[in-house]
């Protein structure tokens, strides 16, 4: 799957069909409905922009807009910074960032791809305390049209206890996060999001808002989000 | 331009492999680095590698699995037809086995303070050479062989030692005596001994017998009837007694002996050897045929057999799921000698697979008559431990026993667990150790350090392999490098370079690496090279130590007849998954961006993982070129490159002369572009796709659409005045696609004079 993709599109790089198709044809063979026939060498792929996000998100105001807290640099070990933002709690579906896609579509269907890196951040109290963690729940998810769709979503919503919330929500600490969806639609222009959503006890996000160092916080980082239309 | 004129022009040259020999020709690289074979015939930049698993977030996150070294193993394969993905990995001190439901590794053999599955000592983390942990895939699950311990069994749920390496002890018999009669003073002289009447004793005899004592402590209830053991002899005359009584259906009961052994299985159908022989169970003689035993009645001679039982019962060591009980028939009147199973029932039951069906009873009455014992034992010999292992032929093959380097031994067909007696080869006339055990094409091959050793399946189809020489001189000196690429071709790593074996005959195949490559494998640590063929263009790729590593730093790839050079991994331990993915994934070390990174990682596929990769050079360097006009300087002017389109960067180009390695001229940053100038492809990026695109070469207006990247020439001006030879190195740091490239020489004129010449 994607997961593991040959070669995916990179600044500089030219947009080459043969790459993307390359990451795809394990999609294609377990999905089940496409074939070779859709695949082209010179497929049309009418995107709005494929700017790439580079070295991570930097830190978006629309998102973090909604959210308690702009992030800092989540980890310095890694080239560049990467910075996130808190997810509030019981927001509902919250676009992350910028992350939308608007597409013309004259037939269909649609890929629709996301890739990014889910994290959290525990507080930096000072105190050490390893298992200081908000028992919260996130998804994410694709909207097209302003309707999340359900079969896009990733992630548990099962509140319980800690060690289910480890076990079954996105919850660790970093992981790769892959959604994908052949959607069909019908002509026209449609616009794809990646949204999240988070829900969690009320003040399982602790902290103060005051002082940023203190929050514990669901960070977003590195995406990609990728509409194609296979004709 | 008069260069142009006089210009020489060689032929196009696509280089796809690399020599360090001076002869050579110039279709054949000095160097090609990171540079993959494509479907399309050319060269492309490795990518990747990808973390398969990142290790959690270090100090800020919860204890998670960190892939310490020693990396010592990395396996793939699915049981259960396919449903069950097994991924082991040897790191940290332990065996660990991937779990992705729960995102994490689960530790199944270590240290017992880490709460492994099962907690063994693994020896080759005392930092000495030794081959890397073995793994076999077997169509029920996985033999793990760490290096010096014991060999284990895994089949996805459940992990145990393999077989058994020990014999049950022997069982306690229990059978009847002979009554003796004794009072405080000796025999009763009334009295006499009775046989069959003391000890275990059971047999049909009447239940109550108020006149006579004795024999209601051995009869049976009537409800029971007779029991089964003993051998009567019915051919004889029934006996009158004075009373004229006689017994038809009477006999004799025979003198017998029974013994009894113990042997262990496992959940996997494995068998331990044979355990010690108990002490016999003795019945003794005794007939009903004579007036004294004062029978009303005529008595079958059935009633007179007895039962016996078997006590002290072995128990198995925690992996042992049943018990068989091993019975002799009489001894003293059989002409079967040796073990059969004991059958548990009287009737066989549907789900009776053996004599005991637990590890815990420790006494089992035996009312079994020989009759039944139908199914001789099968013997099987300890599990030795061992260092290598292949399933072949249908069997488990084990070699280099820690006792006895150089012998070779094998399972029973499907009990891989359990070694088969009398199958023990000593492949080596000098028995050397065995080195290597691999299922080629026409049959096992089994190395020595010095010599190859064919082994195939009898002819008769019965008996033991035939066993020949291959190569009495040439061998394998690690056991992870043997590896059959998709032509058919094996290739290993032998004391002075590779070697292949194509069915017929072992050659070596290395020559070409001899110099510049193979003289630099650290020749202590080659034990743990490492190969796997990647599955799309089957590519032999082999991992060794070089300029006195102890961990594998160089990747020497193999592609049938030419060889390249990988450094994007220190790869410790390889394998390819046994699934549609077809992963090459590694455990090793690879540089990224935040430091040198130990983890498993997916080779050749890429992604914005949690760590990148740090910039790596990919490189394609010329042999040293000569002048096409043989023996004369000339000068080199213009080097035509016919690349692919990849990247919006510029390609260095360096050239040096007269087999000096310092670049005579270094173009960094000057360097042809890696796209067509006049007609720039859409990067990522900066493109959008929706706006109009004027073609230059045709004049059209598009839209902006995704490409295949096209091939496409450029050409750099070179100015080496006079060489004898010169050497062109291409590198670029991301993305570069090379497909050949061509060279324009002036000879040196002499203005049409007939002149000697000099050099």
């Amino acid at each position: 799957m994607w997961r593991f993709p040959r070669r995916i599109p990179k600044s500089g790089r030219v947009a080459d069909s043969e790459d993307l198709n390359e990451g795809f044809f394990p999609l294609v063979a377990a999905s089940g409905h496409l074939g070779e026939g859709n695949w082209q060498d010179d497929m049309s792929g009418q995107l709005n922009s494929v700017t790439e996000v580079a070295a991570g998100i930097a830190y978006d105001a629309s998102f973090v807009g909604n959210a308690h807290y702009a992030g800092g640099p989540v980890d310095t070990a890694i080239a560049g910074g990467l910075y996130g933002g808190l997810v509030q709690i019981g927001s509902g579906w919250t676009q992350v960032a910028s992350a939308t896609r608007t597409i013309d579509v004259e037939v269909g269907p649609v890929i629709v791809m996301a890739s990014f890196q889910h994290g959290r951040r525990r507080p930096n109290n000072g105190s050490n305390e390893p298992d200081r963690h908000a028992y919260v729940h996130v998804q994410y998810g694709i909207r097209l049209d302003g309707s999340t769709l359900p079969i896009s979503v990733v992630g548990d919503q099962d509140s319980g206890s800690e060690g289910q919330a480890m076990e079954r929500g996105l919850w660790n600490y970093r992981q790769g996060v892959d959604i994908f969806q052949i959607v069909d639609v019908a002509p026209g222009r449609h616009t794809f999001e990646l949204v999240c959503h988070a829900e969690g006890e009320l003040g399982d996000l602790e902290g103060d808002e005051d002082d940023p160092d203190q929050d514990d916080f669901v960070v977003i980082y590195s995406y990609e989000l990728l509409a194609v239309e296979v004709k | 331009m008069a260069w142009d004129a006089n210009g020489v022009d060689s032929g196009l040259l696509a280089q796809r492999g690399q020599s360090g020999s001076v002869v050579t020709s110039d279709e054949v690289a000095g160097r090609i680095v990171n540079m993959e074979l494509t479907e399309r015939g050319t060269l492309r930049s490795v990518r990747g590698p990808l973390e398969y698993h990142p290790a959690s977030w270090g100090a800020q996150g919860p204890s998670a699995t960190a892939y310490d070294s020693p990396h010592l193993g990395i396996f793939h394969c699915r049981t259960e037809g396919g449903l069950r993905d097994i991924l082991l990995a040897h790191f940290d001190g332990g065996i660990w086995v991937h779990e992705p439901w729960a995102s994490d590794w689960a530790l199944l053999i270590g240290d017992s303070a880490d709460s492994p599955e099962i907690s063994s000592p693994l020896p080759e983390a005392d930092g000495r050479p030794s081959f890397l942990t073995q793994f076999e895939a077997t169509p029920n699950g996985v033999i793990i062989v760490p290096q010096g311990a014991r060999a284990f069994f895994y089949d996805g749920s459940y992990i145990a030692p393999l077989g058994f390496d020990t014999a049950p002890g022997a069982p306690t018999a229990w059978g009847p005596r002979v009554r003796q009669v004794y009072d405080a003073n000796g025999l009763f002289p009334d009295e006499y001994d009775i046989a069959n009447q003391k000890g275990y004793a059971h047999n049909g005899r009447e239940w109550i017998k108020e006149d006579w004592p004795v024999e209601w402590e051995t009869g049976a209830p009537p409800a029971v009837g007779t029991y089964r053991l003993g051998s009567i002899d019915n051919a004889v005359f029934s006996n009158s007694g004075s009373e004229k009584l006689n017994n038809p259906m009477g006999g004799v009961l025979q003198d017998g002996e029974w013994r009894a052994a113990v042997q262990f299985g496992d959940c996997w159908g494995n068998l331990s050897p044979i355990g010690g022989m108990s002490a016999p169970v003795r019945i003794h003689r005794e007939d009903n045929l004579v007036k004294e035993r004062k029978k009303d009645s005529p008595e079958s001679a059935d009633r007179m057999r007895m039962q016996c039982a078997w006590a002290d019962l072995p128990l198995g060591p925690p992996h042992t799921l049943f018990r068989n009980i091993l019975r002799t028939k009489d001894q003293l009147h059989t002409d079967q000698p040796g073990l059969f199973w004991l059958p548990p029932n009287a009737t066989t039951g549907g789900s009776t697979f053996a004599t005991l069906e637990d590890n815990r009873c420790d006494v089992y009455p035996d009312n079994i008559p020989d009759s039944w014992l139908v199914l001789p034992a099968k013997q099987v010999e300890p599990m030795p431990t061992f260092r290598l292992c292949k399933l072949g032929f249908g069997r488990m093959w084990f070699a280099n026993t820690v006792s006895e380097p150089g012998r070779v031994c094998n399972s029973w067909p499907g009990m891989w667990g359990s070694v088969q007696p009398d199958t023990d080869v000593y492949p080596d006339a000098t028995g050397a150790a065995v080195t290597g055990i691999h299922a080629a094409a026409s049959g096992m091959l089994f190395f020595t350090e010095t010599s190859t050793y064919l082994a195939t399946p009898n002819d008769s189809g019965v008996g033991p392999p035939v066993y020949r020489t291959i190569s009495p001189v040439v061998g394998c000196v690690a056991p992870n490098s043997i590896k059959t690429m998709l032509s058919g071709l094996t290739v290993w790593l032998g004391r002075d370079g590779f070697y292949s074996y194509d069915g017929n005959k072992v050659v070596p195949v290395s020559e070409d690496i001899k110099d510049d490559v193979l003289k630099r494998i650290n020749s202590t640590w080659r034990l743990r090279a490492v190969a796997e063929v990647e599955p799309r263009m089957g590519e032999y790729r082999c991992w060794v130590p070089v300029d006195g590593a102890r961990v594998n730093n160089l990747c020497l790839v193999f592609d049938g007849s030419r060889w390249r050079e990988r450094t994007d991994i220190k790869a410790a331990a390889v394998c390819v998954t046994r699934d549609d993915r077809q992963l090459m994934l590694a455990l090793g070390t690879v540089a990224t961006t935040g430091g040198d990174h130990d983890s498993v990682w997916v080779l050749d596929h890429e992604a914005k993982g949690v760590r990148t990769p740090s910039a790596r050079n990919s490189i394609v360097e010329t042999s040293w070129l000569r002048s096409v006009v043989s023996r004369r300087s000339n000068t080199p002017t213009q080097l035509d490159l016919w690349l692919r389109e990849s990247t919006s960067g510029e390609v260095t180009v360096e050239v040096m002369r007269d087999w000096r390695q310092h670049p005579l001229a270094s173009g960094a940053g000057e360097g042809p572009k890696l796209y067509p100038d006049q007609d720039t492809p859409p990067f990522w990026d900066t493109a959008v796709y929706d706006e109009d695109y004027a073609n230059p070469m045709s004049g059209t207006t598009i839209p902006r659409h995704l490409v295949k990247r096209r091939p496409f020439w450029t050409n750099v001006a070179l100015y080496v005045p006079s060489c004898e030879a010169f050497k062109v190195r291409l590198t670029y740091a991301g993305d570069m696609e090379f497909v050949g490239m061509a060279y324009t020489t002036q000879d040196r004129r002499n203005g049409g004079a007939s002149l000697p010449e000099g050099t």
